[in-house]
């Protein structure tokens, strides 16, 4: 079939001497469109997600911020309670002496010392979030509108007083019987229950 | 830099300069991307598809492209595996065209006997290893010398030359018969 290497040469060079047709740059601008479009419109979705999780972090800073600002509840008989809080409707609770309540006296002291320190010091150190420069703007609504109540934040659980000490009554528990290894001494009856 | 307009509201920054750049380069390098799309698949539609998608992938690369010969290169290497893909992919087998070049006041006797020689010559170049058959496919594209092989494998002039001198002597062992076989170093 085929004479010699030249030849073969010669029939592949030809069988691929071929040009692509005459839109084929044109085809490849378009595939390039198309894909540069089908990236803007999956960003949709993806800019939607980063922007609703940002407003979830900054709503969820807000909520631990307002937290810790709030001074701790204060032993009646040591140090008179704060007043409540602006944002906060409901007054201060004043707890009852009690055990619990006694047990945490040698805290005393120490609250004392943190309401003479600046409330701003005695926030406990706030973790820096680093926000992208295009969400910003956003973030900084979203404050506006709580600080102006148009967005409703959830309100911080009151501290939950300590639980009250279970009394558990002693278990007894009967030996169970062993039977002997005597060979001689007859085998004792099963106990109830066991089969 | 302009920010190309979409009926979306969100803009993509276009950097001029590179896409200039990139047109130059689908200019310059179609006809190789379509030849070595063609040495695989022989089928011009899908040779052309393959061709198309290897530049879609290299303009998403193109700012670590912009040197010639690494585009040239990174082009071949690219259009070869995805046309190797396409034929591992494919569910049915379709009749592979086998374009031969027209010569003048050709029967229809010659052309079936030129056909004939072409399905032989691409089965057996389908049978070469990968490295061999595609140091021959782009040797056998117009213009391209030891050099030019070496530049777009990125392999010295030397292994070209003995992966040409490989593959012609495999395809003339199974084409040709055993008087004239001539084995040349080329």
């Amino acid at each position: 079939m085929f004479t010699d290497e030249q030849d073969i040469d010669r029939t592949l060079k030809a069988a691929l001497d071929v040009r692509p047709s005459a839109d084929f740059e044109a085809g490849v601008r378009s595939r390039i469109e198309q894909e540069r479009s089908t990236v803007r419109r999956g960003a949709w979705p993806a800019w939607l997600a980063a922007a609703a999780v940002i407003v979830l972090v900054a709503g969820g800073w807000l909520v631990v911020r307002d937290a810790e600002v709030q001074p701790e509840p204060q032993q009646a008989e040591h140090v008179p309670a704060p007043a409540p809080a602006p944002s906060d409707p409901a007054p201060a609770v004043t707890l009852p002496a009690s055990p619990v309540v006694a047990e945490a006296a040698p805290e005393a002291p120490l609250r004392e010392d943190r309401a003479a320190v600046p409330p701003r010091m005695a926030r406990r150190a706030e973790p820096e979030v680093i926000v992208p420069a295009n969400q910003i703007e956003l973030i900084q609504r979203l404050l506006r509108d709580v600080e102006a109540g148009r967005v409703e934040m959830p309100k911080p659980e009151a501290v939950a007083a300590a639980p009250a000490q279970l009394s558990v009554p002693p278990v007894a528990v009967d030996p169970i019987p062993v039977p002997s290894l005597d060979p001689d001494v007859p085998p004792a009856p099963p106990v109830k229950g066991l089969k | 830099m302009h920010e190309a307009a979409s009926p979306w509201q969100a803009r993509v920054a276009v950097d001029e300069p590179l896409e200039r750049e990139f047109a130059d380069r689908l200019r310059e390098s179609s006809t190789l991307a379509f030849r070595v799309a063609y040495g695989v698949l022989r089928h011009r539609e899908d040779a052309e598809d393959v061709a198309q998608e290897a530049f879609v992938r290299a303009h998403r690369s193109f700012a670590r492209l912009r040197d010639r010969d690494r585009f040239r290169a990174w082009l071949v290497r690219t259009t070869w595996r995805l046309a190797i893909d396409r034929i591992r992919n494919e569910r049915r087998r379709i009749a592979r065209e086998q374009v031969v070049a027209p010569m003048p006041e050709t029967s229809v006797e010659q052309m079936a006997t030129e056909r004939e020689r072409a399905r032989a010559l691409w089965q057996a170049i389908d049978t070469l290893p990968g490295k061999l058959r595609m140091a021959i496919v782009l040797a056998a594209i117009e213009g391209h010398d030891v050099a030019e092989v070496g530049r777009l494998l990125e392999i010295p002039a030397g292994t070209v030359k003995s992966r040409l001198f490989l593959a012609r002597q495999q395809l003339a062992e199974k084409l040709c018969s055993p008087t004239n076989r001539i084995s040349t170093g080329r």
